[in-house]
């Protein structure tokens, strides 16, 4: 749903091959009846809503609601598919795996080519046999919790990484109280990047972790990933007009 | 820019998204609600087809 006009929207449509509705609010009267009307945008772009998506249920109802601070920030298909909706997708880009300590890792991006803007979600996957467990937070001193990192790039934004639920895990003499995850545990990074003409980049992912089972524990481990992503040009810059 | 409660706009989330009809592509009206015929749906609310 935009401001735009039907002709324009049919020539969108068009171009880009567009299947699904494109709705016209010219005059932007449902922008603002809903209440997302832009009110800091001033001529000539007056009239744009804040850029947002709703989820809704199959009765209509308002499952969620996603809004980006920057029109430049956009989630991607398979962002919106796994992240808004819960629905894994069935294609993301190169996966890339490694194992150690029997615990296999393995790491993809959720898809293989970027465009300036784009936030795409960086999934790393541990498969941790039974009988062994790796650390969550919180964490008492000196043990060594699960983390994910990925290596500095410039003009390309990790936002913080997403941890699933830990079980809680005592062993028998210590007070303290651990958190733990078992068998398979996806941390999930969302990434946007907002670089031009960067060509393919190799990510460097690092994930650390120690496993244990209930009565030793493993050497902390660290290893790297590096996951190729490659670059998606832009389809055109048009500058703002009424 | 001044910052927005992002939260608070719109319909909130359960509560159910009002009726639109507007026009789509051919010129003729889309009910929202209509159209989605029972199914779940994502309404999106993007800057411009233009620029």
């Amino acid at each position: 749903m935009s401001y735009d006009g039907v002709e324009a929207l049919r020539g969108f449509g068009a171009k880009y091959g567009i299947s699904y509705p494109l709705l016209s609010d010219e005059g932007s009267a449902v922008i603002r009846a809903l209440g997302l009307l832009n009110e800091q945008a001033a001529e000539p772009i007056m009239g744009i809503p804040h850029p947002g998506t709703f989820v809704l249920n199959a009765d209509g109802s308002v499952r969620s609601k996603h809004f980006y601070p920057s029109y430049r920030e956009r989630d991607t298909g398979v962002g919106v598919l796994e992240h808004l909706l819960g629905v894994e997708a069935a294609v993301h880009g190169a996966i890339r795996d490694a194992s150690v300590e029997s615990v296999a890792v393995s790491a993809w991006f959720d898809k293989d080519s970027y465009a300036w803007g784009q936030r795409i979600w960086l999934t790393v996957e541990l498969d941790i046999p039974a009988g062994l467990h790796v650390y969550g937070r919180p964490i008492p001193d000196g043990y060594h919790p699960l983390e994910v990192e990925l290596e500095p790039i410039e003009r390309v934004l990790p936002g913080p990484p997403r941890f699933p639920e830990t079980k809680p895990f005592r062993i028998d003499g210590l007070d303290e109280a651990f958190h733990v995850y078992e068998g398979k545990v996806r941390v999930q990074v969302p990434v946007t990047f907002m670089l031009v003409d960067g060509g393919t980049l190799d990510a460097g992912v690092r994930v650390s972790f120690q496993a244990c089972t209930t009565t030793e524990c493993l050497a902390p481990q660290s290893l790297r990933l590096v996951l190729p992503i490659a670059e998606q040009p832009l389809v055109e810059r048009p500058q703002p007009r009424a | 820019m001044t910052d927005v409660d992002f939260a608070s706009l719109g319909p909130a989330v359960g509560e159910p998204f009002p009726g639109v009809i507007l026009p789509g592509v051919d010129g003729r009206p889309v009910d929202l609600h209509a159209d989605r015929a029972g199914r779940p749906a994502l309404v999106v609310f993007y800057r411009s087809a233009r620029w």
